[in-house]
């Protein structure tokens, strides 16, 4: 007799079984997604001189999932003052490292590092949907391997929803599609009364009102086929210091291209916080394979080494922005072009003699972490 | 306060599942909707 399973019997007993079953997995389920709402572990170096929240500049944050650590490195001279913005988009991971590295070996002899690695901390806690990406990704050290979460582009929908059909920005009237309601980098400068992501980034605006920062970086990467990429985009106003920082890390060996901000793409860190508050807006790109819609099989190893086969074809049709051969672009590469460009920013800055300068020591060199970043990273423990 | 609706509603249909579960005499439907409550649950205590 032939086995049909749509005619097995069901009845109360076999109702609890599958119940209890379901509630099983749930279980498992909920444990996993939920581990994703604790924080890497981050060791702060001889430089970082405190802490503070990001709700210390807007108490509407407090308590919530938006509310994240900006950790300070004061010189023992004043001076000017640098913000780095690493994990604006928490599944761009040279950002967070980038941010990570700074933190754990920067030492500043005049004026003050204020670095936020986890800027949108809502989207470290889940993944985009139906991306096939990776919870975390491994850095070996020489002392044991550290893990560090790779997030969602946007705010965790758990924090805020629903998303609306279009998505205004209020202080420009532009509209986008909804789902960019959640993107932080749409939503700047920010509102006080906003929904979630806008209180977060009107948290930032604030941070560098009031403590009057003088360079922001903000840190990404984009897919390989996007046309800004190894780029270094300037506010209007930021135009000198960020030719000088370009023309410095060509010296340097690092190609990087040179891309005025969009005077019509609102809510942008490297548009609206050059309108909107004094500082002079930066903003730079890698190209990280990870992202990318060419890309082959998405894991943990694809995000570390930046290799992937698919890429290597695109690139003999000529379709890509960035050269792309079987070494790939591994993140220790993304990294350090990120450090070295906030290097060159803050050295470019001290060139331009506005009366105060920033130095920034004991960050290694851009061949050095190139070889491996995992060498300049804290021993876990 | 859309959140909210949106979690009321939620709830009104994960009700209905829990009802059809128990009164479904297929096993195969009934582990259909067993299946169905896992996202459902997971969405209703806002951990995915």
């Amino acid at each position: 007799m032939k086995f049909q399973p749509d005619q097995l019997k069901g009845n109360r007993i076999t109702a609890i079984a599958v119940c209890t079953v379901a509630l099983l997995c749930l279980v498992v389920l909920a444990r996993e997604f939920l581990s994703m709402r604790k924080a890497e572990p981050i060791y702060p170096g001889p430089g970082v001189t405190r802490t503070a929240m990001l709700s210390d500049y807007f108490e509407g944050i407090k308590g919530t999932a938006g509310d994240t650590e900006i950790y300070i490195l004061e010189g023992k001279k004043p001076g000017a003052s640098i913000l780095v913005l690493g994990g604006t988009h928490a599944n761009e991971p040279s950002g967070l490292l980038s941010a990570v590295l700074l933190i754990e070996n920067a030492v500043v002899e005049e004026g003050t590092l204020y670095v936020i690695p986890h800027t949108n901390n809502s989207g470290f806690t889940c993944t985009d949907p139906q991306e096939a990406a990776p919870m975390r990704f491994t850095i070996d050290t020489p002392t044991g391997p550290r893990t560090f979460r790779y997030g969602s582009r946007s705010t965790n929908p758990v924090h805020q929803w629903p998303d609306p059909e279009l998505y205004l920005h209020v202080s420009s009237g532009q509209s986008l599609s909804g789902a960019e309601t959640r993107n932080i980098n749409r939503t700047y400068p920010g509102r006080p009364n906003g929904n979630f992501t806008e209180k977060v980034s009107y948290a930032v605006t604030t941070l560098i009102r009031q403590e009057g920062i003088d360079v922001t970086i903000d840190l990404h990467e984009a897919a390989p086929e996007y046309p800004t990429i190894n780029a270094l985009v300037a506010h209007e106003n930021a135009m000198p210091l960020a030719s000088m920082a370009m023309f410095n890390l060509a010296m340097e060996g690092m190609e990087i291209s040179l891309e005025p901000s969009p005077q019509n793409l609102h809510g942008l860190t490297h548009r609206e916080l050059g309108d909107h508050t004094n500082t002079w807006a930066t903003l730079m790109e890698t190209a990280n394979p990870a992202q990318g819609r060419l890309r082959g099989k998405t894991d943990e190893r694809l995000v570390v080494t930046g290799q992937d086969k698919f890429y290597q074809m695109a690139a003999k049709y000529g379709n890509l922005y960035v050269p792309f051969d079987e070494r790939g672009h591994p993140i220790s590469g993304r990294v350090s072009r990120h450090v070295t460009g906030i290097m060159q920013l803050a050295q470019a800055y001290n060139d331009l003699d506005l009366g105060k300068r920033i130095v920034i020591t004991n960050v290694p060199t851009y061949e050095e972490m190139n070889q491996d970043i995992g060498r300049y990273l804290a021993t876990p423990h | 306060m859309m959140m909210y609706i949106y979690l009321g509603i939620l709830l009104l249909i994960l009700v209905f599942v829990i009802r059809y579960l128990f009164t479904e005499n297929k096993l195969l439907s009934q582990i259909d909707a067993a299946l169905v409550l896992i996202p459902m649950l997971l969405r209703l205590f806002l951990i995915k």
